[in-house]
């Protein structure tokens, strides 16, 4: 029953740790990598000693305001401050363009208290008003420093100075004696995460040909060259190296910190580990990064820092005109050849007897290939002109032009045309048009004043309320009552047409009478309309309009033929001439 | 007895609806009006014996034998005549641009084009070369394409005059679905009133638009932009760059120094009152002087 549990328990636990494992990760907004990207943290030393202290930069680049939310604690480290944060403005000029920027550092402090392997849990800031979080950071405190006699580490040809935006290399030599046993070997590289004002620029020409895969600041994996067994200075070493190309992005010093080798034996298994290794170390090294000089800086200056070379051709030289020539130009050389702002001839005045219709831009193998699709606009064009990119050669440290060679072409001129903007076989051209001679005529009437369109709304309004009121007075023009007396007329000749008998034409006649004088059909019924006129119009004195009287007298027809005749119909047209009538005015 | 009494209301409103109209024809002028009073005081002595007509044939014989700057000075002068009507005057602010684009000068010729569109904004073919000549000054399309864009070219395919007339006979549907709500009531005629007072108030969007463009509009020419400044002397504060092709208002000059009021393309930093050199910029309205 016991072993039961302990298996459910078990089990539990596992797929707990498996949803753990699997649950992805919030994934910050844009706006958070944004800012998430501007800030960083790095350590001093990747390995320290017991009694030391372990000090974390942390920096806000390319920001506004910033300052430190949380530092995290870590058991095993206690922290022993924060330093108040070092600000530093920077104005750059670079393509002819003004970037300014602030930056904030501050260091923190935290001395071990015990040896071991430490993980920095992410250090909370607030920048420009969002939180972000630096990465995590690993150090290794150790109580004895062992491995000098037995390990190796060396910086190579590590530059003292470069320019801004001039690539440089870490190269990184480390190994150790080969007569030891090694089975376990761990690069304490705190820089290997990025270095402040510092950008990864990998060299896609050079890839490791023999690679080897190394521990990396305890928790991640790398890709060292293994150089193999050499003897260096009267020791046979296992050597490996590290490169890693870079490129400064502004002014001041590059600090790489020191960094450490850890190599020897591990033994046991995931529940227990022995440990035995060495330690060998390599100083931390400051690489000045020294600001282009403004002075003599061309307008044109391309942004290119190095030395480069280039390399030109066309994929035609024989072309009529308009024809497109593609211009290969190639750049490639020790320089920031990835990053600079190719030249358009477009803008230049060598260029202006070409069209420029499109550029392309691949950088691949450390080359940088640029493509310009132009089209020579007359036929006396005998030559593409030199295309000059503008660098800093930092050998001559002076701005200079690196320039294409010129390439001799043959232009053909179009049968009856002599140049691009004679010609018309490829489609329309482009141009401002003939003047317009036709004379136009007089203009149309001026437009209302202001005060007229603002009275003539006014008006209606006024108008319209007026009349509104005006009929309402005398009843609601919508009533049923209303609307039966407008629709009499047209209601008598739709029952007309229906009607054969003078029986359905008498009835007729009694609704629309009904309907235009307000009463019921059954009023009408046998009443003639001279005693309704009497009665209603009160006008005794008067004869009978016309109209009335023949009313009159159709009712006597009508009642005539359905009482004493065959119910024959009367001539229809003579009802509703009657019905005209007395919709004119009589009723 | 209802329906007479309901006609003789509406034959009321009839008659001060054509009394209205009667003094619109006869009301105060348009802004128009003053430049044209300007060209009058201006021009009336400068050719008094040449006909526009004939400065017009002359000038476009001279753009014919490339004597370009003969036909600038001619069409120039010709613009100062006060017998030109308006649409006559935007054919010769037509010519001009096309006489400054022969010269290569292409924000010029943009800017001429622009301000005939101002007087015949329906000329597709000005509207052509504008596009063109904005295009070679490196100057954004007038029309982006996007909503705003259109909307405003809508509204502006019109001229003030126009736009007033539409709001005025935009109320004719409306006159007569009041008259057959007054006069007969129902659902219907209420219905038919809100489809004409919609009517209305969108036959009313061209004259509102024009009324709130700006009445002295100008454009910026200088192919960097303009140096807006604060106060109208080169020492004083740079407040910004005024970016090329855009469009403001003119509200005053000092000098060689123009003041300029609006808020430009994006309007973005709200409206606000600036002073450029009166070179940086180019008058669109044709009143006597505009652009030199």
């Amino acid at each position: 029953m016991t072993t039961n549990r302990i298996a459910i328990l078990a089990w539990l636990c596992l797929a707990l740790a498996a949803v753990g494992g699997s649950a992805p990760a919030a994934t910050p907004s844009p706006a958070q990598r944004g800012a998430a990207s501007r800030v960083s943290a790095h350590l001093s030393s990747g390995l320290v000693q017991l009694g030391g202290a372990v000090r974390v930069n942390v920096f806000a680049q390319d920001v506004e305001d910033a300052r430190i939310v949380d530092v995290p604690e870590v058991p095993g480290l206690k922290l022993s401050g924060v330093s108040s944060p070092s600000r530093e403005s920077r104005i750059a000029y670079v393509n002819g363009r003004r970037s300014a920027s602030t930056s904030f550092r501050w260091v923190v402090v935290y001395d071990p208290v015990e040896e071991g392997d430490y993980v920095i849990p992410p250090i909370e800031l607030e920048v420009d008003g969002e939180r972000v979080k630096t990465q995590e950071l690993s150090v290794t405190v150790r109580r004895d420093m062992r491995g000098e006699e037995l390990g190796y580490i060396e910086w190579i040809e590590l530059p003292e100075r470069v320019y801004e935006g001039e690539p440089f290399r870490l190269r990184l030599r480390f190994g150790w004696d080969g007569r030891t046993r090694v089975n376990y070997a761990n690069l304490l590289l705190p820089w290997a995460s990025g270095l402040p004002n510092v950008i990864d620029a990998p060299d896609p020409s050079r890839r490791p040909s023999n690679p080897q895969e190394l521990n990396l600041n305890n928790q991640g994996r790398i890709t060292v060259e293994t150089l193999g067994e050499q003897t260096v200075d009267g020791r046979t070493l296992v050597l490996f190296e590290l490169d890693r190309r870079m490129v400064a992005t502004r002014n001041g010093a590059i600090e790489v910190p020191q960094s450490y080798l850890e190599f020897g034996v591990v033994e046991g298994n995931l529940i227990r580990r022995r440990k035995d290794t060495n330690m060998v170390g390599v100083d931390a090294r400051s690489i000045e990064v020294r600001p282009l000089p403004r002075e003599g800086q061309p307008f044109d200056f391309s942004g290119a820092v190095g030395q480069v070379q280039v390399a030109q051709n066309v994929d035609r030289r024989s072309v009529d005109v308009g024809e497109s020539i593609k211009l290969s130009v190639e750049y490639r050389g020790q320089a920031n050849i990835e990053f600079f702002t190719a030249p358009d001839p477009g803008r230049l005045e060598a260029f202006d007897d070409f069209r420029l219709y499109g550029t392309t831009d691949d950088y691949e193998g450390g080359r940088r290939r640029i493509v310009y699709d132009i089209v020579p606009e007359h036929a006396d064009v005998d030559v593409i002109p030199p295309l000059p990119l503008w660098i800093f050669d930092t050998r001559r440290e002076e701005y200079v032009a690196v320039e294409t060679e010129p390439i001799p072409i043959r232009v053909r001129a179009l049968e009856g045309a002599t140049g691009l903007s004679g010609e018309t076989d490829d489609g329309p051209v482009l141009d401002v048009g003939d003047i317009q001679t036709e004379p136009e005529g007089p203009d149309g009437p001026r437009g209302p004043s202001d005060g007229a369109l603002v009275l003539a709304p006014a008006i209606l309004g006024a108008g319209w309320f007026a009349l509104r009121a005006g009929v309402r007075r005398a009843g609601d023009p919508d009533a049923p009552a209303a609307r039966a007396r407008r629709a009499a007329l047209r209601t008598l000749r739709r029952e007309l047409a229906s009607a054969s008998t003078a029986s359905a034409q008498s009835l007729a006649l009694r609704r629309f009478l009904a309907a235009r004088s307000g009463e019921t059909p059954e009023a009408w019924d046998g009443r003639p309309a001279t005693q309704w006129y009497e009665e209603r119009a009160r006008r005794e004195a008067d004869e009978p309009p016309r109209a009335i009287v023949e009313l009159d007298a159709l009712q006597r027809e009508l009642d005539e033929q359905v009482w004493a005749g065959a119910d024959g119909a009367v001539d229809r047209a003579r009802i509703e001439s009657v019905a005209r009538e007395l919709v004119g005015g009589a009723l | 007895m209802t329906t007479i009494d309901g006609l003789r209301a509406l034959r009321a409103v009839a008659c001060a609806i054509l009394a209205a109209c009667a003094l619109a024809t006869t009301g105060a002028a348009t802004p128009g009006t003053q430049d044209a009073a300007d060209d009058v005081v201006d021009g009336s002595a400068a050719h008094a014996d040449v006909t526009p007509a004939e400065l017009d044939a002359a000038a476009a014989r001279a753009y014919r034998d490339e004597d370009l700057s003969t036909a600038e000075a001619l069409w120039r002068e010709g613009l100062r005549s006060p017998a030109l009507s308006s649409r006559e005057r935007a054919r010769w602010m037509t010519n001009l641009g096309n006489v400054a684009a022969r010269d290569d000068r292409w924000t010029e010729a943009a800017a001429w084009f622009e301000g005939s569109l101002l007087l015949r904004p329906r000329d597709a073919a000005t509207r052509a070369k504008m596009d063109h000549a904005r295009a070679e000054a490196g100057w954004p399309p007038a029309d982006r394409g996007d909503l705003a864009s259109t909307t405003r070219r809508v509204l502006g395919a019109v001229t003030e005059d126009e736009a007033r007339w539409i709001a005025l006979f935009a109320l004719l549907p409306l006159a007569v679905a009041l008259g057959g709500e007054a006069l007969r009531g129902g659902r219907a005629w209420r219905r038919a009133c809100w489809i004409a007072l919609a009517l209305w108030l969108v036959g009313t969007m061209p004259c509102v638009y024009a009324s709130l463009r700006p009445v002295d509009p100008v454009v910026v020419t200088a192919p960097g932009g303009a140096a807006a400044r604060s106060e109208p002397r080169t020492s004083a504060t740079r407040l910004e760059r005024l970016p090329a092709g855009s469009r403001w208002e003119r509200v005053d000059a000092l000098g060689e120094w123009t003041k300029l009021r609006g808020s430009g393309e994006s309007g973005g930093a709200g409206v606000r009152e600036v002073w450029v050199p009166s070179s940086d910029v180019f008058r669109l309205r044709p009143v006597a002087g505009a652009g030199e």
